[in-house]
């Protein structure tokens, strides 16, 4: 009589269910970061990207677009410098070089500019420099929603740990013994 | 049963008749409507202003669980008060959670599911919050 583990059958059986605890994991971390938006764009935005596995290390990952952006950082004044991507995007093509200092929306000056989704405009130079901010203008700014830091955080905090915890409990080992009567 | 209102009801029930939460967010002497106002039924923090102080009551998503006639339903509750009395919201989450924890609420027992140490909210405001989880039979 021999016994045996099938180690291969079993570790491609694990990732498979680990794949899919962890697609359970982003469902829950996108569903948590749209209702933490502040606005409805930027809900609209976040997506599910594809699963990875690669080099053995499975990853999931959400993102968003430039509202998902604008909603998790804030708009004018009341954004959030200290977002990893704001000294990019003030050296970025984006940028209205009249915005400075204060982070105000301000007009742009005369001629054609790139917006921050990347469309290209064309601005009469009217407004240059001036805020144009609400009440003083048109554009409506909010403050920062770190919606997705956040959710992130509330998974950090125990919650992938149990999912993956259940998962492996879960798993039946047994089924990768192998016995027989020689 | 589902019934998410009742569910939401049934713990703002609990704040609005606890004096404890009623002194520490100053509305011992407040109407109804007025403590009504503050403790709310859903999240809700871009027109805080002034000195006003706020318990926001509400669900997160669903969760799936490994049986799939049950969800697993989190209900937050996240108080805002202004940025001087931090200390008030951190009594107001140690009384939540004596509220709440293992405590049944429409015919179901809530467990403390953890806090996150600070949350956004409105400028010149702090806010901690609490998750509580429970089971729900589909």
């Amino acid at each position: 009589m021999s016994i045996r583990f099938d180690m291969q059958g079993m570790v491609n059986a694990l990732r498979r269910e680990l794949i899919e605890a962890m697609k359970q994991l982003q469902q829950e971390l996108l569903n948590e970061a749209k209702q933490g938006m502040l606005t409805r764009e930027g809900a609209e935005s976040l997506k599910n990207e594809e699963i990875e596995d690669i080099a053995k290390v499975i990853t999931a990952a959400i993102s968003g677009g430039a509202w998902a952006a604008m909603d998790e950082w804030g708009t004018g004044h009341m954004m959030d410098t200290s977002n990893p991507a704001y000294r990019e995007y003030v050296n970025s093509p984006y940028w209205n070089p009249l915005r400075q200092g204060d982070n105000y929306i301000r007009g742009r000056p005369k001629g054609s500019y790139t917006d921050i989704f990347g469309n290209q405009r064309y601005s009469s130079g009217r407004a240059a420099g001036r805020i144009i901010e609400y009440p003083k203008g048109p554009y409506v700014v909010h403050p920062p929603s770190h919606a997705i830091q956040t959710a992130a955080r509330w998974m950090a905090n125990g919650r992938m740990q149990r999912v993956i915890k259940l998962t492996l409990e879960a798993f039946p080992f047994g089924n990768y013994i192998i016995t027989d009567q020689r | 049963m589902f019934d998410p209102e009742k569910d939401l009801a049934s713990v703002q029930n609990v704040f609005l008749n606890d004096t404890e939460i009623l002194d520490l967010m100053s509305l011992n002497t407040a109407t109804p409507l007025e403590k009504a106002k503050h403790i709310i039924k859903r999240s809700q923090y871009g027109d805080l202003s002034g000195g006003e102080k706020r318990l926001c009551i509400f669900f997160v998503p669903s969760r799936l669980t490994r049986n799939e006639a049950f969800l697993e339903e989190v209900i937050q509750v996240d108080c805002h008060v202004p940025i001087s009395q931090d200390y008030i919201a951190h009594r107001i989450q140690k009384r939540v959670k004596e509220l709440l924890h293992k405590k049944k609420f429409n015919n179901r027992y809530l467990k403390y599911e953890g806090q996150l140490g600070e949350l956004p909210t409105a400028n010149g405001f702090f806010c901690v919050g609490s998750r509580f989880k429970f089971y729900r039979v589909i």
